[in-house]
């Protein structure tokens, strides 16, 4: 089938190529802007469909009447018609056309000129983002792109964050989009063996965000449906920097900065004497602990990186090497990485070039124990109340309190992980003819993580087993191949063809091992060869692969009617076997009306462009082998091996699929100096994923089955103006987005509710509303809470559960204000969430409970005897899922303010360039939620479980003063 | 080059046919994964493995049989655990949940191998009804620990093969107790004799059906019951022999013992560390109520086997490996077969020189020396209810004992109805099957 497509292709190019006439021309075509010989451009008599095509070194040959006129014309240069004259030697100098056609953006496999674009996508400016000391991808990209919304899981270093590209699609098969580096997809997600409390190591994080040349987010099927069974979260592309010719240069960066919690942001909490007055107790306390402070610091995070880059006509480079540093503001975490990149290119002759692309990457993460575990830091410093010391006076942890002592877990015990990442790909393109590329791309993602745990008898857990310690070790590698075959073609100087064909797999192994051990002799004896007794250990391994088909058209008319047309078959492992390929097919159109001629009298007008497409993509993520019926090992006994049956088979399981349609328009007026471009998108999943419930009684928890629907709709809308542009310049970029959501068939009309915030997730309902009693008030007589009784029953129970919240913004978006001013340039950049509701999962254990655990301040104005009017219930009353603990979400953030500096003087050092700048990151949020951060979510990483604030650690407000030199 | 890029895509397609053709590393396809002997033996394992679960006797079915009844009290984070202190339950509580589900993922896993067994290759007989006898066995005693917590329960003999097939209504008790006993019966006929208490055997059917039947007297009202309970613990009694009580704790092969479930390091259970001290490493979910240890006698060896003490309170002194959860857990042990014949013999009102003797086996094993004098049906029957508490502390037995005696009500002030004897069905059950019916009165 290949080679039938093969040969089509060269009839086709021979077919234009033939002609016998009179005389015999020759001559070269060259490019006005760098003198290159141009191959590929079109030589037509005039009149007639007869022509040739120069060669790779520019030279054309054809037989003419002596009185003809020649066509020379070629994509995106100005076409030239030249009188033969009876000349035998016409050599002909082309110059670039004089409209603008914008930025070459990439697009999926190849890239494409901005203005021609039709599907919807949006590129992120990278140029602000240097000075930001947040280094890593999902957390630069926070309210830069309309539609993307970024949250962060917690403000743990190194830590992951949950991505979405308009709305959730999904329940169970995962909504974070996927991730391509430099045509690659990549490993992404949290493979840690250790649990941490949802504290999720992130896979992204070792990629450093300097080496982005740009990102372009995909957001409709049309742009994304070329990346088939994977696509429907959206795609976001990444292409790393490469050396230009004849340009050498080298960079030097470094920043440091403090970071810390925003004191307004601290919970206040009971102090000792509060504490006594609350448990009712006499006497003085003899101590008063502030917990928060205790593992609160100021933390400091530093940025090192040298690059340099270059090349000469054949053989280009760029080379950067970093080293990063953040020391998380709560004791024990932090998150340091070196990592290493060589991009190479290298032209062999005019037809074959190759290249490479290597990343080499160390990190090391230490983390503490997350929110969900007894040994949390965090947790467990807001819960254990004021009176209890840190120390006793010997010297030795306080460990008094029903919770480990914080200080003790933060200090002693050791929770790292080490990853060790290589990226790497070959590429080769050859030019088969002067139209035809083929190109190969070779890749390998290998992800090493090493885990390390290890908990002396000096902390609570460690003291229980005589001393645990954890060895792991995951092993990802994912090995890609890229084959496309690209022709391009322009006929009659009007019809623009680019066709491309191509051919992908991927190979994906996952290896991992997981010792426990316990009973250590001596604290500094961590690893397991010393361990008394060996608790658990066991290796696991997983394949999985992905064969792919894919092809794509682009068509213009004149650069003013735009057609594309994608299609792609994947094939993937996953799937059960009566579904193994899936198809994926998309449309898109656009119209260029500043190009029609009726358009030239709106002067002011310099480009207007209504685009619409409509297209499926899929999302693959469910589990691997989900479809067949197993029995699966472990469950021994008696010190022998044991099998038990895992689940129902299902050979129907399949991807589930996103219809997005989509259409907008891009104007820019004055010169572009206002740009402004919109979208509205309508998206329906269906064959949703989900493991459904079944009864317990068939031994059974779930199967995967496909069911369900879920629809999202939204508007997007990017604004880019140029304010001033005198001797000083404003300049300001806005974005705005909403979305929709709303589950519209689940099983059965099935309802399902989880996580700590009792997310709901209902037919008619946004995904994932939160679920619980009404709150009405406090009764001033009883000091109970009062709930609405919905179905009036007399009795307060499950039955009378509402929905008391919605997580899901009403709108987001962010603006980015420039003001540059000769050598100064001043920028801040507001983040802002509007109309979501958090449940503050923190206070059902810090308001008015009864138990031992500290309380918020706000306890001091409870109810204490009949008459009291409060909203603060009695002490013991309120331990329940209502709408007591939702809050308003809805934050403005000033995410950062930076102050640049161009240096001036140093040129007789070599320096062409010499920046310094000061920025402030998460410089203020204004905000109603009385936590500590209302980005955040304890299970960020669960597709489902949003909006739920429970013991997280939050983001921090960091200052950092960087300089750069470029010689 | 043209020949080149064929060449790339020829291979490339033929690398990604067999790319999509991955098979799972942890888990075998269930068709394939018992067909011979060592396979069915892997997946009987399978079995008693699902019997280790927390749900079951890995933890929470110990601790709640104590904790609902009038030997444990609430002292830690887990709230659901106070709604059984409290006679309160919801058909939302996850304990309840998962005690439920923990049973049947037993239930299932057995019903699967049953059903592969005479499809293993080279098999005789005799040892299919064995393999079989060891199933059935398990079977049993999962569903006698299901109906004496939630009454009539869904009776599932044959796995569920697809989504379809995955409804379906409840039995009645009686219906239940007929299968239990059925199953017992076959177990009992084809099982062989004792090697092992942590393994099914023919004397463990016996055991199990002199406590079924007991229990089952006490809806039935047939005297036929009470001497099998009495035929079926004596032929137990003649078996085994006592121990020391303080060698029976940690529970590990004791001579005394019938059945039991095995744990050790890797394979752990969670008891020691629920119930033991926050001082030792425990997170002392639970502790025995207030003054717990004044039911034993001063000289009782039994008082501080069961009780122990340390900085931060008293706490049960059963199961103590609190950071290996090694210790094994009794399903059934010597003593209660003598407690259940002096109990089936006092129903029957076969005097206290019948009864008594039974009872003095165990005193006497306790070092207790002054002599029981009671002599009416209704004082020995006390006498029994007390030294079942005495013996069988924090084994999971008080609840059932208290309930099925219908002296709950009585003993607990948070019983105001017998309704609370059961179990709610779980809600979750409730939602998805849709056969279930209706629910237990009261919830």
């Amino acid at each position: 089938m290949k080679k039938k497509l093969c040969f089509v292709i060269v009839a086709l190019i021979v077919g234009l190529s033939v002609g016998a006439q009179d005389i015999n021309v020759s001559g070269t075509v060259v490019s006005k802007t760098d003198g290159m010989p141009l191959p590929g451009v079109a030589v037509v008599i005039k009149g007639t469909l007869t022509g040739t095509v120069t060669d790779v070194n520019g030279k054309y040959t054809i037989n003419v009447p002596g009185n003809a006129v020649l066509v020379f014309s070629f994509m995106s240069m100005e076409t030239q018609e030249i009188e033969i004259k009876s000349r035998k030697v016409i050599n002909v100098i082309l110059k670039d056309v004089a409209f603008d056609l914008g930025e070459v953006i990439v697009v999926g496999y190849t890239s494409e000129s901005s203005r021609l674009v039709s599907s919807s996508l949006s590129s992120v400016n990278v140029e602000n983002l240097q000075s930001m000391p947040t280094k890593t991808i999902d957390g630069i990209l926070q309210g830069q792109s309309p539609g993307l919304l970024i949250n962060q899981n917690s403000g743990t270093p190194g830590g992951g964050m949950s991505v979405r590209i308009r709305g959730n699609s999904s329940i169970n098969a995962g909504n974070q989009p996927l991730f391509v580096i430099d045509g690659i997809p990549v490993t992404t997600g949290n493979f840690g063996s250790v649990s941490m409390g949802g504290q999720g190591i992130n896979a992204l994080s070792d990629i450093n965000p300097n080496d982005i040349e740009s990102i372009t987010v995909l957001k409709d099927a049309s742009a994304t449906a070329i990346y088939g069974a994977r696509g429907a979260n959206g795609v976001i592309l990444i292409t790393t920097k490469r050396g230009a010719k004849n340009k050498s240069m080298l960079n030097f960066s470094m920043s440091y900065g403090l970071q810390m919690l925003p004191e307004e942001r601290k919970l206040q909490l009971l102090n000792a004497e509060q504490w006594y007055e609350y448990k009712g107790l006499s006497g003085t306390p003899t101590h008063n602990t502030d917990w928060l402070d205790e593992i609160f610091r100021v933390a400091p995070t530093s940025n090192v990186e040298l690059s340099a880059s270059g090349g000469n006509e054949n053989t280009r480079y760029f080379v950067s090497g970093t080293y990063y540093k953040q020391d998380g503001i709560i004791i024990g975490t932090s998150y340091e990485r070196y990592s290493g990149r060589l991009n190479l290119d290298h032209k062999l002759n005019d037809r074959l070039s190759i290249g490479s692309s290597v990343l080499l990457t160390y990190a090391q993460n230490d983390r503490v124990e997350g929110d969900q575990t007894l040994y949390g830091v965090l947790p467990n410093a807001i819960s254990i109340p004021a009176i209890y010391p840190v120390y006793n006076e010997d010297g030795t942890y306080n460990e008094d309190h029903f919770y480990a002592n914080p200080i003790a877990v933060a200090n002693e015990a050791a929770n790292q992980s080490f990853s060790y990442r290589t990226m790497g790909n070959i590429f080769a393109e050859y030019k088969i003819m002067s139209n035809v590329t083929f190109s190969t791309k070779w890749s390998t993602d290998i992800y090493n993580l090493r885990e390390h745990s290890y908990d002396p008898v000096t902390t609570r857990q460690g003291a229980r087993y005589n001393g645990l310690g954890i060895e792991a070790n995951t092993s990802v590698t994912n090995v890609v191949a890229n084959n496309l075959l690209n022709y391009k073609k322009t006929i009659l100087q009007i019809h623009n063809f680019d066709v491309l064909l191509g051919q992908s797999f991927e190979k994906y192994q996952r290896r991992s091992s997981y010792i426990e051990a316990i009973d250590f002799p001596n604290p500094n004896l961590q690893y397991i060869a010393s361990a008394g007794q060996i608790r658990a250990a066991e290796t696991r391994a997983t394949d999985r692969g992905l064969s792919s088909y894919f092809s794509q058209i682009r068509y213009n008319y004149s650069y003013k009617y735009i057609v594309g047309l994608t299609a792609r078959f994947d094939g993937s492992s996953k799937f059960g076997k009566n579904n193994r390929y899936g198809f994926f097919p998309a449309l898109s159109i656009a119209w260029r009306i500043s190009e029609e001629p009726f358009m030239k009298k709106y002067k002011s007008i310099s480009e207007l462009k209504l685009k619409g497409g409509i297209g499926l993509a899929g999302n693959d993520g469910i589990g691997d082998f989900a479809s067949i019926a197993l029995f699966g090992g472990g469950a021994n006994y008696d010190d022998q091996s044991g099998i038990y049956p895992i689940q129902l088979e299902n050979p129907d399981l399949r991807w589930e699929t996103t219809r997005q349609i989509s259409a907008g328009f891009e104007i820019g007026i004055l010169k572009n100096a206002i740009s402004i471009s919109a979208d509205l998108y309508h998206n329906l999943t269906r064959d949703l994923l989900f493991y459904r419930p079944l009864p317990p009684s068939s031994g059974y928890s779930s199967i995967a089955e496909n069911v369900g629907m879920i629809e999202n709709k939204g508007f997007e809308i990017d604004i880019s103006t140029i304010n001033i542009d005198r001797v000083w310049q404003w300049k300001t970029g806005f974005n705005f987005s909403l979305n929709r959501n709303k589950v519209l068939e689940l099983h059965g009309g099935e309802e399902i509710t989880v996580g700590r915030g009792n997310n709901l997730i209902r037919e008619g309902k946004p995904l994932g509303v939160f679920y619980g009693l009404n709150y009405l008030g406090v009764d001033p007589s009883t000091g109970n809470l009062i709930y609405q009784d919905v179905n009036g029953d007399g009795l307060i129970n499950n039955e009378d559960y509402v929905i008391t919240g919605n997580p899901n913004p009403k709108f987001m978006g962010g603006m980015l204000n420039t003001f540059i001013y000769g050598k100064f340039t001043f920028s801040f950049f507001l983040q802002y969430v509007y109309g979501n509701d958090i449940y503050n999962g923190t206070r059902f254990f810090t308001e008015v409970s009864p138990t031992e655990d500290n309380q918020l301040v706000s306890v001091l104005d409870r109810w204490s005897m009949p008459g009291d009017e409060t909203g603060i219930p009695r002490i013991g009353d309120g331990q329940r899922w209502t709408s007591r603990f939702i809050e308003d979400g809805s934050f403005l953030r000033i995410k950062h303010i930076t102050i640049h500096y161009q240096l001036g003087g140093f040129s007789k050092f070599g320096i062409n360039q010499a920046k310094v700048y000061f920025s402030v990151q998460n410089a203020f949020t204004f905000t109603k939620y009385s936590g500590m951060d209302p980005d955040i979510n304890y299970a960020g990483e669960s597709t489902v479980i949003m909006g739920t604030d429970f013991f997280t650690y939050p983001s921090a407000r960091t200052y950092t003063l960087g300089i750069s030199f470029g010689f | 080059m043209k020949k080149i890029v064929l060449l790339f895509f020829v291979t490339a397609l033929l690398t990604s046919c067999e790319l999509l053709d991955v098979k799972p590393y942890q888990s075998i396809d269930a068709d394939i994964a018992i067909l011979t002997t060592a396979d069915l033996e892997s997946a009987i394992n399978g079995c008693y493995d699902a019997f280790q679960s927390s749900g079951y006797y890995g933890r929470d079915f110990i601790i709640i049989n104590d904790l609902t009844a009038d030997n444990l009290k609430w002292t830690g984070t887990t709230t659901d655990f106070k709604q059984f202190q409290e006679n309160t339950l919801t058909s939302n509580n996850t304990i309840v949940e998962g005690i439920w589900t923990s049973i049947y993922v037993a239930i299932n896993r057995i019903n699967i191998v049953l059903g592969k067994i005479d499809g293993v290759i080279g098999l005789s007989e005799t040892d299919k009804n064995s393999y079989k006898g060891e199933l059935l066995f398990l079977r049993g005693l999962a569903y006698f620990d299901l109906v004496k917590l939630f009454g009539g329960v869904p009776l599932r003999l044959q796995p569920a093969v697809n989504p379809s097939d995955v409804h379906l209504g409840r039995s009645s008790i009686e219906e239940v107790y007929m299968q239990i006993i059925s199953d017992l019966r076959n177990a009992e006929l084809w099982l062989g004799n004792f090697s092992t208490p942590v393994k099914a055997h023919k004397f463990a059917a016996k055991a199990m059906l002199s406590r079924v039947y007991l229990y089952r007297f006490s809806f039935s009202n047939q005297t036929s019951d009470l001497d099998s309970a009495i035929y079926y613990s004596t032929s137990v009694i003649s078996q085994f022999q006592l121990d020391q009580f303080a060698n029976l704790f940690p529970a590990n092969r004791s001579t005394e013992s019938i059945f039991e479930v095995d744990f050790n390091l890797q394979d752990f259970n969670r008891l020691a560390q629920y119930m033991g001290p926050i001082s030792l490493g425990g997170r002392k979910e639970v502790s025995p109520i207030d003054n717990f240890e004044d039911i034993f006698q001063t000289e009782d060896v039994r008082k501080a086997v069961t009780i122990k003490t340390a900085s931060d309170g008293k706490y049960c002194g059963k199961y103590l490996d609190i950071s290996g959860g090694s210790d094994n857990v009794y399903v059934l042990r010597l003593a209660e077969m003598y407690l259940i014949r002096a109990e089936a013999s006092n129903l029957l009102n076969l005097g206290a020189s019948v009864v008594l003797p039974d009872i003095e086996m165990l005193r006497t094993r306790a070092g207790i020396t002054n002599p029981l004098t009671e002599s009416t049906q209704s004082q020995l029957a006390l006498v029994i209810e007390e030294e079942r508490r005495r013996e069988l502390a924090f084994e999971g037995h008080r609840w059932p004992d208290i309930v099925r005696t219908n002296r709950a009500i009585v003993l607990k002030t948070s019983i105001i109805s017998t309704s609370q004897y059961l179990f709610p069905i779980p809600l979750s059950e409730m939602l998805t099957n849709n056969l279930i019916g209706s629910q237990n009165t009261g919830y």
